[in-house]
């Protein structure tokens, strides 16, 4: 009971927050809905391993993203596959006036991860290095390449 | 002037404002997809996030299974053929015995068929629960089974390591192998790709030892060279196209460093031997989303090919010089007598276009298409003259969308529709179908069996033949009880091929009877990503490029209807 209670304060607390990130980082709310889904019924399926984990917030969205990344790397070849995938795949090439959100979607995953842990929610070096369980020197170089993509393609574009 | 980060952060911010909030069904979503029914054929440790691992692994053992087949077996492996591979022989533990359906599997144990097996059965100690630096082993497992004469038989274990986390780290790619014979084990503890499995507390320090003192192979048997392991260099095939048994090419990232740069390869020696060509001047879907990106290849004969979905490209020179076709985004592509088809789409909801071009030429005509609903999709497959249009039922339970299929016997000018097997109560929707190699009035119909969708990744199947070209269908028996149907292929001499695909199994099974019985013959960890290209060139030698998780893909080739799958190496 106890065991449940506590997943159902995590559900609460994080299930919201990590819909909408992954939403963002995605630009395909299906997906980032059925990402989101994903990654709390594996959390809950290891709940026992989780809970007691430092964050267990990243590790879901983490989770999630992995998740996503899975189904949009998957072949469209079978056209009966869901059409969120399909516009996730086509989405770039629909939106010719690249904002800055958009271009953030071009970037590899771990950088849109970095990115949004970093900018939009506003953590530290440390915790986005927590979150994304790796060292905090990795998510400085990641933020840098990161950047420096985003100036690089805004040059590109604004002339 | 560029934006500054403080842009970024403003416009990240509103971005997220901007995204709808909650939804009250989403726990029990989640709650219903925890208590999800998995298949019964799955062990315990693939269904978790550690199921990486174990792709991990599998992709190592295979890799392995190359290179000892090169070296130490291939006695083994010729001798095999009293027995499939995946079968387990009755003198071996356990027969098939069938599980009780809706049990939960033990973990740590592998299915053939249906006989549950584990190392231990065939005097491999097991490692489970030793140390290494990266975690502990829940299971030693095994991955590959290969009966030889004598019981001089190939077994691929695998190891799947529990990490404090399930991030995933595909690439510390971990197994071990061991060939048993005659009940001793001759085992080698497998140095993969980027690390050593370091056993530091080893509960069973003597059998390691043992399998130290062991690293040393025999002397090979035959002066075949060593085979690169396939992730040496980095290619990854994406997609392959045969014109004979020995001519083919192979279409990939051309290495991990750069997945979106597209590599072409061709054999003319049945993929023993590739030669790289030059680099096409497109870039690699998915990995690019590039509307000109292309994901696969298709040659018509030797010299004229395609490289396309969603772009398209037109070769008449075996793939050396490329032009770029102008055409909606293409979802397949395929060849028959002098014509190659392209299905399109000029955007998800307005539809598809079916377009001919004549073996050759840079010229594309739009054909008449006999459906615009593509609610579900589409699928064309072409045989001779015989054109085959299907349009996807639905997977949900209780459906009444079962498809539509259509005929042409003219390469797409009249279609004629025919009736689809499936049938509402008994069946759901049509999901795959294809006409037997060389029998343009033969097809296979397989449909959705009305319980669970694909997207519940258990969905069984019900498969239907036909003779005449749909005047009458005859139910086969279900090829599998899990994962949604994505490729069906017949050699025209009985033996069929199914792949499926979820998110916690990709399988390809097959029947070398008409369909009267099935096996299981690869089963991964789950990835719901990866079977292309499934074909058969004759009724012995075909192809497939799956099923991994992560790069390299592999192409896996058969010389025995299907029997038996090879991966082909040697990707320069």
């Amino acid at each position: 009971l106890d065991c449940s209670t506590d997943f159902d304060n995590f559900f609460d607390q994080h299930f919201d927050r990590t819909r909408r990130l992954l939403e963002v980082m995605l630009g395909d709310a299906a997906l980032a809905e059925d990402a989101a889904q994903e990654a709390f019924a594996r959390g809950y399926r290891r709940w026992d391993h989780v809970r007691t984990m430092e964050r267990p917030g990243g590790w879901v969205l983490t989770v999630g993203l992995n998740y996503a990344r899975d189904a949009l790397r998957r072949r469209h070849r079978w056209l009966g596959q869901p059409k969120q995938r399909l516009q996730a795949f086509s989405y770039i090439d629909t939106h010719r006036d690249l904002d800055l959100v958009t271009q953030v979607r071009a970037l590899p995953l771990r950088q849109r991860q970095a990115v949004l842990l970093h900018f939009l929610l506003d953590l530290p070096l440390e915790e986005v290095a927590a979150q994304m369980d790796c060292a905090v020197g990795t998510v400085k170089s990641t933020l840098h390449s990161a950047i420096s993509q985003l100036r690089l393609n805004t040059k590109v574009t604004t002339r | 002037m560029s934006p500054t980060t403080e842009d970024l952060r403003r416009e990240l911010k509103s971005a997220y404002a901007a995204t709808s909030s909650g939804s009250s069904h989403s726990k029990a979503a989640v709650m219903e997809r925890v208590s999800r029914k998995v298949p019964v054929s799955l062990p315990e440790h693939r269904r978790d996030g550690r199921s990486r691992l174990v792709i991990a692994t599998w992709v190592a053992s295979i890799a392995a299974l190359a290179l000892v087949t090169a070296l130490v077996v291939p006695q083994v492996i010729n001798h095999s053929s009293s027995h499939p591979a995946g079968t387990i022989p009755s003198t071996r533990p356990s027969g098939r015995t069938p599980l009780p359906s809706g049990a939960s599997a033990p973990s740590c144990e592998t299915y053939f068929g249906s006989a549950a097996v584990t190392a231990k059965q065939f005097g491999v100690p097991s490692l489970d629960g030793e140390e290494s630096q990266y975690g502990s082993v829940q299971c030693t497992y095994i991955q590959y089974y290969q009966p030889g004469p004598n019981h001089a038989d190939l077994l691929v274990l695998g190891l799947t390591i529990y990490e404090k986390t399930i991030y995933e780290s595909h690439s510390d790619l971990r197994g071990a192998i061991a060939v048993a014979k005659s009940g001793s084990v001759y085992a080698y503890v497998l140095t993969t790709m980027h690390s050593t499995f370091k056993v530091s507390q080893a509960r069973d320090q003597a059998w390691l030892q043992t399998v130290a003192a062991r690293t040393e192979p025999p002397k090979p048997r035959t002066s075949t060279t060593v085979p690169p392991e396939p992730t040496a260099t980095g290619f990854e095939p994406s997609g392959a196209t045969f014109v004979t048994a020995s001519q083919g090419w192979v279409l990939g990232s051309k290495n991990s460093a750069c997945e979106s740069c597209a590599a072409l390869k061709v054999t003319s020696d049945g993929g023993t031997t590739w030669t790289t060509l030059p680099s096409p001047p497109v870039q690699l879907a998915p990995y690019s989303q590039a509307p000109t990106a292309v994901d696969d290849v298709y040659f018509v004969n030797e010299n004229n090919g395609y490289l396309y979905g969603p772009g398209l490209e037109v070769t008449t020179d075996r793939g050396h010089i490329w032009t770029r076709i102008s055409l909606p985004p293409v979802i397949e592509l395929v060849g028959g007598d002098g014509y190659t088809y392209a299905l399109t789409e000029t955007s998800y909801d307005n539809g598809p276009r079916l377009w001919r071009s004549s073996s050759g030429s840079k010229s594309w005509t739009a054909l008449p298409i006999p459906t615009t609903n593509a609610a579900n999709g589409l699928q064309v497959d072409v045989e001779g003259n015989t054109v085959l249009l299907l349009q996807h039922g639905d997977s949900v339970p209780m459906t009444t969308d079962m498809g539509a299929l259509w005929r042409s016997t003219d390469g797409g000018s009249i279609w004629v529709k025919a009736p689809v097997p499936c049938t509402p109560g008994r069946d759901g929707g049509a999901a795959v179908a294809t006409i037997a190699l060389g029998h343009p009035t033969e097809w296979l119909v397989d449909c959705y069996n009305n319980e669970e969708s694909q997207q519940e990744q258990n969905s069984q199947q019900h498969l239907y033949g036909t003779d005449n070209s749909g005047l009458t269908w005859v139910r086969m028996s279900d090829p599998t009880t899990h994962g949604g149907p994505i490729l069906l292929a017949d050699n025209g001499a009985g033996d069929d091929v199914l792949t499926t695909e979820s998110g916690i199994g990709d399988s390809l099974d097959a029947t070398f009877d008409y369909g009267r019985t099935w096996s299981s013959l690869f089963y991964d960890g789950g990835s719901d990503f990866g079977w292309a290209d499934l074909q058969f060139v004759n009724s012995s030698i075909g192809f497939v490029v799956g099923p991994t998780h992560y790069a390299p893909e592999h192409l896996y080739r058969t010389d025995d209807g299907g029997r038996t799958w090879r991966v082909l190496t040697g990707f320069k």
